[in-house]
């Protein structure tokens, strides 16, 4: 083939890629970059913004509780999403079946339907406590909305699936016979999964860990309703800045600043789960 | 000695293996050869303990091992593809047994070293199995099977993952290793020239049933059936439509025609009723040009209608009365290359063949 086709070829080939190009560019790196532009030039050009989150104390609450709550989230999911997947691994096909329907059914569930719902079932006169008290373990409703918990049991909700499937996952790609081997090597059930089993998931909790850290952080409902004004994360401060004190230049700041979190959390863990893997 | 008694194992309605019973010595190297689906990955479940036989029993030393949980069998497995733990360096997999077994560091790396040098892969002690060749991983799982010294090692299709010529290194590397040890090997596999090269003794699997347990001349020289016969080698099959006299001087009748036929080993029960079929190796057959021919042989005459140069011997098929005949000739003994079309005399003496009940395998 001549340069001259190639060269035309080439060239067709970059035609037939222009309209991923312009959706990705034109719907998500400009406004990105746009956002980004905003937080260093509004209200007056420079670090201003920035500056807030280190001398604002109200400010550095809101960013510091939404880093504590997606790492909760993430942690506690991550652990039920690990038991989950294991039962899962070991289970029949109509166990499993059944567990994957329990699983997926709320994820075709509206986040604000979930949300009320939980707030039914936890609040002061709600399902829990009135049990709680009826059988005598509290004499006065325990406070299980309107504060960190509440925000927690309702985010760890939403966010198990997304935990379980990726370390099931996992899981699967474990070649069966490894636990014959170790199991023929000598090694009883404990053993065969701490030093086999367990070590070969890792990829799988990183992955999952890195999911549902990213969606926590970002959560924006969930908070609104369980931590009734009380617990304020990022997300909702943001949109407070953007829709109602029009203060765009904080909102956006906060915006880059849970980006730039997102990007550091994802590169470190990457590495972390490279460096396990004895570097694959 | 390891004795297998009247094991049977059934999943639902299907048989995998069938009233099966034989007995391996210590110190021996044992195949259970098999094609694919004959039972013979069950049998070796059973004996690792992974899988309960539904009936009969397994002994090593006289020891009921039914109830002996695999991890406390203290048998080393190479399995197929060969399970290496994929997060540990090749050290770790090796010490791995010795670990769980609570030795202590010293004797730990000791022992490693030994069985890495053993099969020769010290070199490679600390690098991770996906970084080495399939040849390598296999020795690694060797070394891993033969570290903590069992009472047994199985060998699972060990070899079955590598190319043909790594295979044939490895498999003398294989016999080697089994004479510097001195364990018992019991091998798995559906390849017959790595069950007769390595074995004393090979058990042949088919339909879940022990279809013969012999060393392997005697399975290729005596065949006890028509699927070994057939399984074990090239033979052709000559239907026989009956049988008389003695069994040193026999006279089969093959398509109106009268075969010598002598055999030491037992006929086939009720031989005047069953069908039955002669089976005669295609190196057991000559060619013949009227004389030379003893006196107590068979001659029939036929047509070559296909010829395979294979350089040291040449694969003829020759149309007779009897049927095709495949006839492996010695280039070395042949005066002229023969021709397609060629009239030729085929020869055999009476004690060649063997008389099979024709059970219809293929």
């Amino acid at each position: 083939m001549n340069t001259l086709l190639r060269s035309l070829e080439a060239r067709i080939i970059l035609l037939f890629l222009l309209p991923a190009f312009l959706f990705v560019g034109g719907l998500f790196i400009y406004p990105v970059l746009k956002v980004l532009m905003i937080s260093v030039s509004d209200p007056q050009p420079g670090l201003g913004n920035y500056m807030l989150l280190v001398e604002n104390p109200a400010l550095r609450r809101v960013f510091l509780t939404t880093i504590r709550i997606a790492v909760l989230t993430m942690l506690i999911s991550v652990i039920i999403g690990y038991v989950l997947a294991y039962r899962m691994h070991m289970a029949g096909p109509v166990e499993l079946r059944i567990i994957v329907f329990c699983l997926m059914f709320p994820l075709w569930t509206s986040v604000l339907v979930r949300a009320f719902s939980w707030v039914v079932l936890l609040q002061n006169n709600g399902l829990l406590n009135a049990w709680l008290i009826q059988i005598g373990l509290l004499d006065r409703p325990a406070a299980l909305i309107r504060n960190e918990l509440g925000v927690l049991i309702g985010m760890v909700h939403v966010m198990v699936p997304y935990a379980t499937l990726p370390i099931y996952s996992a899981m699967r790609g474990i070649d069966p016979r490894l636990n014959q081997a170790a199991r023929s090597l000598g090694a009883t059930s404990w053993p065969a999964f701490w030093r086999i089993f367990f070590p070969l998931t890792l990829p799988g909790i990183g992955a999952a860990m890195i999911l549902v850290f990213i969606i926590s952080i970002g959560f924006y409902i969930t908070p609104i309703v369980l931590g009734g004004g009380k617990v304020v994360m990022v997300a909702e401060y943001i949109s407070v800045q953007i829709t109602e004190t029009l203060r765009w230049g904080l909102g956006t700041m906060l915006a880059t600043t849970l980006l730039v979190v997102v990007l550091l959390f994802v590169f470190a863990f990457r590495k972390l789960t490279v460096l396990r893997q004895g570097g694959a | 000695m390891l004795d297998i008694l009247h094991l049977s194992k059934t999943y639902g309605s299907a048989h995998a293996l069938t009233d099966v019973s034989f007995s391996i010595n210590k110190g021996s190297f044992t195949t259970i050869l098999g094609p694919s689906g004959s039972g013979k990955s069950t049998l070796l479940l059973n004996v690792a303990g992974f899988v309960a036989p539904t009936s009969g029993d397994i002994r090593l030393e006289g020891r009921s091992l039914l109830d002996v949980s695999a991890e406390k069998r203290n048998f080393g497995i190479v399995f197929q593809g060969y399970a290496l733990f994929p997060h540990l360096r090749v050290h770790e997999n090796v010490a791995f047994p010795l670990r769980m077994r609570g030795l202590s560091k010293a004797d730990i790396e000791k022992k490693v070293k030994q069985a890495l040098e053993l099969v020769q892969l010290q070199p490679y002690a600390e690098r991770y199995p996906r970084e080495l060749s399939g040849g390598q991983q296999q020795r690694v799982a060797l070394a891993r099977a033969l570290v903590f010294d069992p009472s047994l090692v199985l060998l699972d299709e060990p070899l079955s993952a590598l190319d043909k010529s790594l295979r044939d290194s490895l498999r003398e590397e294989l016999r080697h290793l089994h004479k510097a040890v001195g364990m018992t090997f019991i091998l798995v596999t559906h390849d017959q020239d790595e069950a007769l090269e390595l074995s004393d003794s090979v058990a042949i699997i088919n339909n879940g049933r022990l279809e013969q347990f012999a060393d392997p001349a005697t399975l290729y020289n005596a065949p006890a059936s028509r699927f070994v016969a057939e399984f074990l080698g090239k033979s052709n099959f000559i239907p026989v439509q009956a049988a008389s006299g003695a069994p040193d001087a026999m006279t089969l009748q093959a398509a109106g025609q009268n075969l010598r036929h002598s055999q030491h080993a037992p006929l086939p029960g009720n031989t005047s009723n069953n069908r039955m079929v002669l089976a005669l190796r295609p190196e057991r057959i000559r060619l013949v040009n009227g004389h030379g021919v003893d006196g107590d042989a068979n001659v029939v005459a036929g047509e070559i209608v296909d010829l395979s140069y294979r350089g040291a011997d040449i694969g003829a098929a020759v149309r007779t009365d009897l049927g095709l005949l495949n006839v492996r000739l010695d280039t070395g003994g042949l005066h002229a290359m023969p021709r397609i079309g060629e009239r030729v005399k085929l020869s055999w003496s009476a004690s060649a063949g063997f008389l099979l009940p024709d059970d219809g395998a293929q």
